[in-house]
This record gives structure tokens, C-alpha cells and sequence, in this order.
């Protein structure tokens, strides 16, 4: 599904990704991982034509996408979340859903101004209602983020990008901030989009959280891939455990 | 969909057929026909700003632009007027399409400064190129705008084709303001990087919202043109910049109706405190104070808040 190949890339003097080569399964979720600052969101942007590499390709579904524009990358078929919410404190939850899908439906402007396309709409809201179901918000729907729960609204995240019907879901931090029932509750939604075909590539500090999901992780380090393979594979790593609880003789 | 705002549009209409039957003091019909003209520019930018975050500190330039070319090609080449508006809204396109594509790029102060220079030039050419537009001296000798049998050259029937002008623009506002277009453009204004990763892509969307209303702003300035039949540079300057996003800002950016309730209110405060006149910015900056400090979305925002609170 997703080939990673050399990938390299420098802020100035700093090697944020060095050499980066993984190839993701066609299915099931895998994750990334690594310390603060491993590279693993910058490795995000790579995918999402957010960063162009200096070096290196990244092909998706056998299709070199290397610095393809971000808009260019969600229409073959990629969507993600980001660390930050991205909801518009102005509109309603369901209001903020409609970024789920106007970029590749392009609906006519001209025509919904009109009110020409009243079928197209009364589809649409149907979907955005199942949606919004389908993540447990259908509460909070015609609030705005202001007055919704954190918990709620990494849900509501999590199902716009569902909304786009993408082919590869990436999630950046999404169980970051929830408490134990809402990562359970996340969780489950995270196995239902996987079961429905979508492949998910998840960046997470959570341990627990990726050793209940994930079938295949990556572990970064400093921008270098240091382990990959299933999760019992990569815990028992000698580097990953010096990456993350540091070197015995220091 | 939403619903369309029929309250608002009405007591619009009520207000303009109320002037437009009942009021016969040309003075204060021809004040009437002002503030429509400015709640149309400020609602424009209301539009840039509010909805799409593009901060314009040229808009005056290009309602200069629409009424020196609807005032060259009717007077100098006999074209008829109703047909030079069209032209002058599609010059200004161009214009902004030209310019919006490299400076909206920019975001916050510098894109301020860079349609603040926009602006500027504009101006200057309005003042050096006399040979055109009249100079500092002004345009004069534009005609009246004819339809058919009907020539509107007094006060009263000036503002009933401005009203049914003005009606139009609102309901179509009202129309893009409950359609999808609305949160697209507020998708950008806060965060063109989800956009992006959704799929929108913020530059093209940006350059078409400037464009566009460089276009109607261009549109109302030929209306303003065959209503003062004397256009000058004075009229196109920075000053009126800053008051239409005064306007825009007091009457509360992103709601349709705050630029129409910025206009009628800031464009009272020249009648209102004509004995002040040179203290006239001073008003203006107090206002646009009071409102950012106390009232964040403005006077319609406000007025929103209570109605949702009181419901």
C-alpha cells in the first residue's frame, strides 16, 4: 500500500529524516513510533506532500506520489488527522464536517447557491448524520467546538477523515488527551474503519493503545527507522528500549 | 440547507420601500442612496475579511477603478452606462486577479501592506493620469444612467434602482452565506492546511473570493459614478479604505448583516457629527475600539449571541 524508500529530509543543518525505508502492509493498521522527536510526524508531512524530501520516494499503491501537493495526495486517496485539532471554533460539529467532503466532491457552487441541488444535499446531510453517528457525536452535533468535550472532538476528527472515504487513514496522536474509557471507545471506532477495508498508519505514544491495534509498527529515532515488524517484535528491541528508557552504561 | 435569513430581507425591504414612498426630502433620500452604496462595498469586504480572512486595505481602489472606467467609456466613448458597469466590474477581475495571485500569498500585516500598496498605486494614477481620468481636478460631465423611458436623474428614482440593486446583492449574499460556500471559506480562513489536506486548495479559492469582489466593488463604484456625476481621486483614497473596514469590523465581520449595519452606522457619523467634521476619524477609531475591546463578532455578532441566548 505504502512504500517509503530512502527518505530524507533537512530543516537547515538538521537531519529531521535520515534514510527512512519501510513498506506498510496492504492491510490492517500499523503505527509509528519513537521518542519526541524521532521524525515521525515530519515523516507525515512527507506523505502528505506537506514536506518535500531532499532525497528518496514514497509510492502509494505502486504510484510515486514524492512531492505531490497535499491537495494532489487526499485525492488519491490519503487523509489524515493532525496533532491539533483542526475544527473552526465558529461553525457546528456538523457544519466542520462538511471539510470531510467538499474538496473531492466539489460540489457546484453556483448551483447550491441556487438551490438547484437539493437532492445532492439531502444525500449529503444523511451521510454527515450517519457520520456523525458513526463516531458517537451526534449529540454535539449542532454545537460548536467551544462547548463540546476534548474526548468528542478527537472522535469528531476521527470521522471527518472517515468522511473522505480515504483508501489510507493517518492519524496523528489520536488517542492523545483521552482518558481510558475514551481510548477504549476510540479504539473500537479505529477497528471498525480497519474492518471496512481502510488501511490506518498511526502515529502514537500510547503503548497500550498501539499494542491493542496496531499488526505491524515502525520505531524512529532521531530520523532513522531503528525497528520494524509486529509490535512483540519491536518491544523486545534492544535500540527501541535504549530509545526509550536510555543507555544502561550513561 | 439552511434557511435563508427572510427577516433580515425583509425589514430591508421595509426600510428601502418605507424611504422610497414616504420620505420626500431629496437630502435625506440622497443620504439613503450613499449608505447603500458604501453597505455594499463594506459587505464586500466583510466577505474578504470576515469570511475568508483576507485583510483588504485597497478596496477604495478598485471602487475607484470601476467608476473611472464607467465614467471614461460612457462619457468619452458614448457607451451606454448600463453597459459600462459589467466592463468595469470585469477590468477590476482582472486587476485583482492579477495582482491577488503573488500578494495572497502573503498573510496578516503584510498582506495588509501589500493591498495597502495596491491601493496606493491605484491611486496615483487616478491623480497623474489626467489626461484620462481629470486629475486631482476630477471627472466631470457624466451622464445618467437611461432605462428605457426612465431617466434617473433625480434623487427618488436614483434610489429605487439602487434599492432593487441593493435587494439583489442581499439575497444573493444571504444565498452563499447558508450555502457550503460559507464554511469553505471560513475553512481557510482558519486553517488552509486542513484545507489543503482535504483537498481545497486555499490559493485558487483565495484569488477567485478577491477577485470577485473587486468586481462587485468595481460594479457599485460605476453606480456611484452615475450617481455623483463627478468622480475624484479624493473619494478612492486610503481614508475610505480604512472606513469601509471600519465598517465591516463594527458592524461584525463574517455575518452578512454586519456590513450592512456598519455601513448605515458609521456612515451616519458624517450627517450626524457634520459640526466635527475634521474629528471624524477620531469617532471612527473610538468606535472600532469599543467594538474589538466589547463586542467581539461586532454589532451583528452581539445581536446573534442575545438571540440565541434569549431563545
Amino acid at each position: 500500500m505504502l512504500d517509503i524508500n530512502n527518505i530524507g529530509v533537512s530543516f537547515g543543518g538538521v537531519h529531521a529524516l535520515s534514510k527512512v525505508t519501510f513498506t506498510m502492509p496492504d492491510k490492517g493498521i500499523s503505527a509509528l513510533i519513537g521518542p519526541n522527536g524521532a521524525g515521525k510526524t515530519t515523516l507525515f508531512n512527507v506523505i502528505t506532500g506537506f514536506v518535500t524530501p531532499k532525497e528518496g520516494t514514497v509510492k502509494f499503491s505502486g504510484e510515486d506520489i514524492t512531492g505531490s501537493r497535499s491537495e494532489q495526495v487526499f485525492l488519491k486517496g490519503i487523509s489524515r488527522t493532525f496533532q491539533n485539532l483542526n475544527i473552526i471554533p465558529e461553525l457546528t460539529l456538523r457544519e466542520n464536517m462538511y471539510l470531510g467532503f467538499i474538496g473531492k466532491e466539489k460540489p457546484s457552487a453556483l448551483a447550491t447557491m441556487m438551490r438547484f441541488n437539493r437532492g445532492y444535499w439531502k444525500e449529503t446531510t444523511k451521510r454527515i448524520n450517519d457520520c456523525l453517528d458513526f463516531v458517537n457525536v451526534t449529540e454535539y452535533a449542532d454545537m460548536t467546538p467551544g462547548s463540546v468535550p476534548y474526548g468528542v472532538l478527537k472522535n469528531f476528527e476521527l470521522g471527518r477523515a472517515f468522511m473522505s472515504s480515504p483508501k489510507l487513514l493517518l492519524l496523528d496522536e489520536p488517542a492523545a488527551g483521552l482518558n481510558l474509557a475514551e481510548k477504549e471507545n476510540l479504539a473500537g471506532m479505529v477497528r471498525k474503519i480497519q474492518s471496512m477495508g481502510i488501511c490506518i498508519l498511526m502515529v502514537e505514544h500510547d503503548m497500550q493503545f498501539i499494542s491493542s491495534l496496531a499488526d505491524f509498527v515502525v520505531c524512529l529515532n532521531f530520523g532513522q527507522v531503528i525497528a520494524a515488524g509486529t509490535y512483540a517484535q519491536v518491544r523486545e528491541n534492544k535500540d527501541v528500549l535504549k530509545a526509550y528508557l536510555g543507555d544502561e552504561d550513561a | 440547507m439552511k434557511r435563508l435569513n427572510f427577516t433580515f430581507l425583509v425589514l430591508m425591504a421595509c426600510v428601502l420601500g418605507y424611504i422610497g414612498t414616504q420620505v420626500t426630502n431629496e437630502y435625506y433620500i440622497g443620504v439613503a442612496t450613499l449608505l447603500l452604496i458604501h453597505a455594499v462595498n463594506a459587505t464586500a469586504l466583510n466577505i474578504l475579511l470576515g469570511y475568508t480572512g483576507i485583510i483588504s486595505i485597497g478596496q477604495a481602489a478598485f471602487f475607484g477603478l470601476g467608476a473611472y472606467v464607467a465614467a471614461v467609456l460612457s462619457t468619452n466613448y458614448g457607451i451606454n452606462p448600463l453597459l459600462t458597469m459589467p466592463i468595469a466590474a470585469a477590468a477590476a477581475f482582472v486587476l485583482a486577479y492579477m495582482v491577488g495571485s503573488p500578494i495572497l500569498k502573503l498573510h496578516g500585516n503584510y498582506l495588509a501592506m501589500a493591498t495597502l500598496g495596491m491601493g496606493m498605486i491605484l491611486y496615483i494614477f487616478m491623480n497623474e493620469m489626467d489626461f484620462i481620468t481629470g486629475g486631482p481636478s476630477g471627472f466631470v460631465g457624466i451622464g445618467d444612467i437611461i432605462i428605457g423611458k426612465f431617466d434617473l436623474a433625480d434623487e427618488k428614482s436614483f434610489f429605487v434602482f439602487m434599492s432593487i440593486i441593493f435587494m439583489v446583492f442581499l439575497l444573493v449574499c444571504e444565498l452563499f452565506d447558508k450555502s457550503f460556500l460559507h464554511n469553505k471559506l471560513k475553512f481557510i480562513k482558519n486553517s488552509e492546511s486542513a484545507c489543503r489536506s482535504y483537498g481545497i486548495t486555499p490559493a485558487r479559492t483565495k484569488v477567485m473570493v478577491f477577485a470577485s469582489m473587486a468586481a462587485l466593488t468595481a460594479f457599485n463604484g460605476a453606480i456611484f459614478t452615475f450617481y455623483t456625476h463627478f468622480i475624484s481621486p479624493v473619494s478612492f483614497s486610503f481614508k475610505y479604505s480604512v472606513e469601509l473596514l471600519a465598517m465591516a469590523t463594527v458592524g461584525g465581520l463574517g455575518y452578512i448583516t454586519g456590513g450592512v449595519i456598519g455601513a448605515v452606522l458609521l456612515g451616519l457619523v458624517p450627517e450626524i457629527f457634520s459640526a466635527f467634521e475634521e474629528y471624524e476619524m477620531i469617532i471612527y477609531g473610538g468606535l472600532l475600539a469599543v467594538v474589538i475591546m466589547f463586542l467581539p463578532g461586532g454589532i451583528a455578532g452581539t445581536l446573534k449571541r442575545l438571540v440565541k441566548r434569549n431563545a
